[in-house]
């Protein structure tokens, strides 16, 4: 049977009619006749029709379907995608353009087929695809389709700055700084609101407090209060306040003077052992101050969570001695003249998923097994500076407690801070000395960490 | 920095084809857009969505907003919660940061369950691990999309179970609203040191605390979801899968005088659904519906054929239009269709939902 014949049979086959097998000599010649053979391609041009208009009909459906994504960009920065039609096969497309680009800062090469430019804006951007492809008919419109590209914000654009209300309960300013001698030595100080504050114009809740004592110390405290606490920022100014206050009453000279004694006879022990009582002393006060603060406010006590790190020092021609106490995560690092060696004066408090720190607050801290922990004292022959911080510096700089150990990460952290400028020509009609000092570390606190924007706090001695 | 993950786990059976999922894409992305405009969520909030019906699968790892995308959810046969939870407690234990010596940890992550219905596996294996390993290093809110869902199983999950009424587009609108200000929340009190999980304030009207400790009728059981008949049928034309869902009615029904309640199911619509849909089905599975109980039949949503809901005798579903002889794509047999009249109807295999 040729070609046509075969056809034939198969069509009647296909509707249950087997007659020719019955007849072939006359089925083969009634299959060849001229007007079947003409029927038969005339059936077989229009069968290959009908599957092409199928086929168009179900791609265009399929493009119409596809998942079609272009990477995020982010406002500000330059931004380049490719319209891949490899990967995204497309390649049957005879024609497309994409519009939709005015005023957004990108631009479409439909030759490369590359998207380019500098978004201004964050927000989706929405396209308009048109497009042909292969076995559609000559002029035929173009189909059309919506496409995204989403750009993302700036986050540093993000955050408002919006003064705290000066006359508000426990106002503070929102930013400090100073600088000034202390005990013979330099104490350069900076207490900065986090970006979380200053986007809902709140205040402040770290502070610090310092003073000379008499017969040469001098006392340095620091404290955060706890964010999740209404009245925090009140808890670590009572903190360092009352730190400060009962260690000048009660630190004096005549009480002092045995501790001299013990310093010319190198008696490290005896040092610690005499200078204990004024350090819990001192952390009681704290939060007997706080407690009774809160009584009169009529607020429950942990209202006023905070943490607290204070140390007294004193520096003797043979060295310095340091004596800290320590509740929460505020790291008091010491180091060594060359900065080739860091001593930590404190282990923090830190918990599993954070969040697991301990305040003065709390009265179990006093009667816990680790309480004598809580105190250093360490006597040092030399040092170059002595740091005190918040976690809102901590955080962003040293990352986790490990690094506190690494003195690499320290002398990084110094270069970073660049206190004298040497890094940078100064600013013409900048004033030099001890000003310069305290506003670099003012302009410095305001540093960028994405995710970290607590309090921030540092105070350093040098 | 910390980061502050958020799982999504995503119900996507057949039952929730159609408005619901539409919904759910939407409400994504519009949950995503909400918080880029939160600095304290842009920077600390990272998330992932896992979609379970039979089996489960990650849609979108555990990744930065700025990098997010909006997926494009599949539909599935089957609600397998048990495969869902492991499937989530695997990719928790992969990508959770543990605060240690050495590095910063995760803020306690957060998981959000969508659910529509009621389980069609048996989840007490998953529970008790969830319960034993992670009830207390993740917070989860279990929350049900509708009023037929199994909420003491919920509960057994989680202390927050939330009943969410989705009722029209405004109240998807508010709900996801609601569920924006409770990561934007949890984001700024993470910072604040505190547990970092607080859920937004609800209205009631849309979405309502369930109090499991109040008697109510919490208990269904069953491996099927009773609440919808979702058929997966293919189209005879195009070869593409389509799923026809129809919702529970109560009717009354006269019988000899007397009044009884009568089960019955109206068509909700017809969906064209992508091949992803076989690699999500639970293939283990049978179950009939009597055509008695069915309101309506849909045209084919992939050709248009006139009838969407022919039975070969293969038992699966295709599409008929008015050609004489028809070919089931899923067997191949061609035959001719009479409607199924006659007395008590026929039974039809439909899926999990």
């Amino acid at each position: 049977m040729n070609d046509i014949q075969k056809y034939i049979f198969t069509l009647l086959a296909n509707q249950g009619i087997h007659s020719p097998q019955q007849f072939e000599k006359e089925f083969l010649e009634f299959a060849v006749r001229e007007e079947n053979i003409k029927n038969v391609s005339l059936i077989r041009q229009l069968q290959v029709q009908m599957t092409q208009a199928w086929q168009i009909r179900a791609r265009r459906l399929e493009i119409a379907g596809q998942y079609i994504t272009f990477p995020n960009g982010m406002a500000g920065r330059p931004y380049t995608a490719l319209f891949n039609f490899e990967t995204l096969n497309l390649t049957d497309l005879t024609s497309h353009s994409l519009t939709g680009f005015e005023g957004t800062g990108l631009e479409y090469d439909a030759v490369t087929r590359t998207i380019s430019g500098t978004p201004d804006q964050g927000g989706d951007i929405t396209l308009e695809f048109t497009y042909n492809f292969e076995g559609e008919e000559e002029g035929a419109a173009p189909n059309v389709k919506k496409l995204s590209i989403i750009i993302n914000a700036d986050p540093k654009s993000l955050w408002k700055d919006i003064p705290s209300d000066a006359n508000g309960l426990y106002s503070k300013p929102d930013n400090v700084a100073e600088i000034c001698q202390l005990g013979g030595k330099t104490l350069v100080a900076a207490s900065r609101r986090g970006r979380s504050h200053a986007n809902i114009g709140g205040y402040r809740d770290d502070d610090y407090d310092y003073a000379e004592l008499e017969n040469g110390w001098s006392v340095i405290a620091v404290s955060d209060g706890a964010g999740s606490a209404p009245a925090g920022r009140k808890g670590s100014e009572i903190a360092c306040n009352a730190v400060v206050d009962y260690l000048k009453h009660q630190f004096t000279a005549e009480r002092s003077s045995v501790i001299d004694e013990a310093v010319s006879a190198n008696a490290k022990e005896k040092i610690k052992e005499l200078g204990l009582p004024y350090l819990s002393g001192a952390a009681n006060h704290a939060f007997e101050e706080i407690e009774h603060f809160s009584r009169e406010a009529a607020m429950p006590l942990s209202n006023f969570h905070a943490t607290l790190v204070f140390a007294l020092v004193k520096h003797y021609p043979q060295g310095s001695a340091f004596m800290t106490f320590s509740i929460g995560d505020c790291p008091m690092a010491l180091l060594n003249k060359d900065m080739t060696e860091v001593t930590l004066m404190n282990k923090l408090d830190v918990g599993e998923f954070g969040g697991g720190t301990r305040f003065i607050t709390m009265p179990e801290i006093f009667r816990a097994d680790d309480f004598e922990a809580r105190f250093r004292f360490e006597f040092v022959t030399d040092f170059s500076y002595f740091v005190l911080m918040t976690d809102g510096i901590y955080d962003p700089k040293f990352e986790v407690e490990a690094n506190l150990d690494k003195i690499e990460r320290w002398q990084h952290f110094f270069e970073d801070l660049d206190l004298e400028r040497k890094n940078r020509e100064a600013l013409p009609g900048m004033r030099r000395g001890n000003d310069d000092i305290r506003d670099r570390l003012a302009e410095w606190m305001d540093f960028w960490s994405p995710g970290n924007h607590d309090d921030r706090t540092l105070a350093i001695l040098f | 920095m910390r980061r502050l993950p958020i799982y999504f786990l995503i119900d996507i059976s057949e039952s929730m084809v159609g408005e619901p999922i539409q919904q759910v894409e939407e409400g994504l992305a519009t949950i995503i857009q909400a918080l880029k405009s939160d600095p304290h969520a842009l920077e600390t909030v990272w998330v992932s969505i896992i979609v379970f019906a039979g089996q489960a699968k990650t849609l979108v790892p555990l990744q930065e907003i700025v990098s997010f995308y909006p997926p494009k959810f599949p539909i599935g046969s089957g609600t397998s919660l048990s495969k869902g939870l492991g499937h989530l407690m695997y990719e928790l234990r992969s990508n959770i940061v543990k605060t240690t010596y050495e590095q910063k940890g995760d803020w306690k992550p957060i998981v959000f369950l969508f659910t529509d219905g009621v389980p069609t596996d048996d989840t007490s294996a998953a529970i008790a691990e969830w319960k034993q390993n992670w009830a207390r290093t993740a917070n989860m809110v279990a929350i049900s999309f509708g009023d037929e869902t199994d909420m003491r199983l919920l509960g057994e999950l989680s202390n927050d179970v939330m009943h969410f009424k989705n009722t029209s587009p405004q109240s998807y609108k508010a709900f996801f609203k609601w569920v924006t200000d409770s990561i934007k929340t949890s984001s700024i009190s993470v910072e604040n040191n505190s547990t970092g999980f607080e859920l937004a304030k609800t209205d009631d009207e849309t979405i309502s605390k369930i109090d499991l400790s109040k008697p109510g009728d919490y208990d269904r059981g069953g491996y099927v979801d009773d609440n919808f008949v979702v058929f997966a049928a293919q189209c005879q034309n195009t070869k593409r899968p389509y799923l026809m869902k129809y919702g529970k009615v109560s009717q009354p029904s006269n019988f000899g005088g007397m009044n009884f309640e009568t089960r019955a199911y109206r068509l909700m619509g017809a969906y064209p659904v992508d091949n992803s849909y076989y690699e999500l089905a639970d293939k283990s599975y049978e179950n009939n519906v009597s055509s008695d109980e069915l309101i309506g039949a849909p045209t084919c949503p992939c050709c248009g054929n006139q009838y969407g809901l022919a039975v070969c005798s293969c038992r699966k579903i295709h599409c008929i239009g008015d050609e004489e002889v028809s070919t089931c794509p899923w067997c191949g047999s061609q035959g001719k269709y009479t409607s199924g009249g006659g007395n008590g109807g026929f039974n039809i295999g439909r899926a999990q939902g």
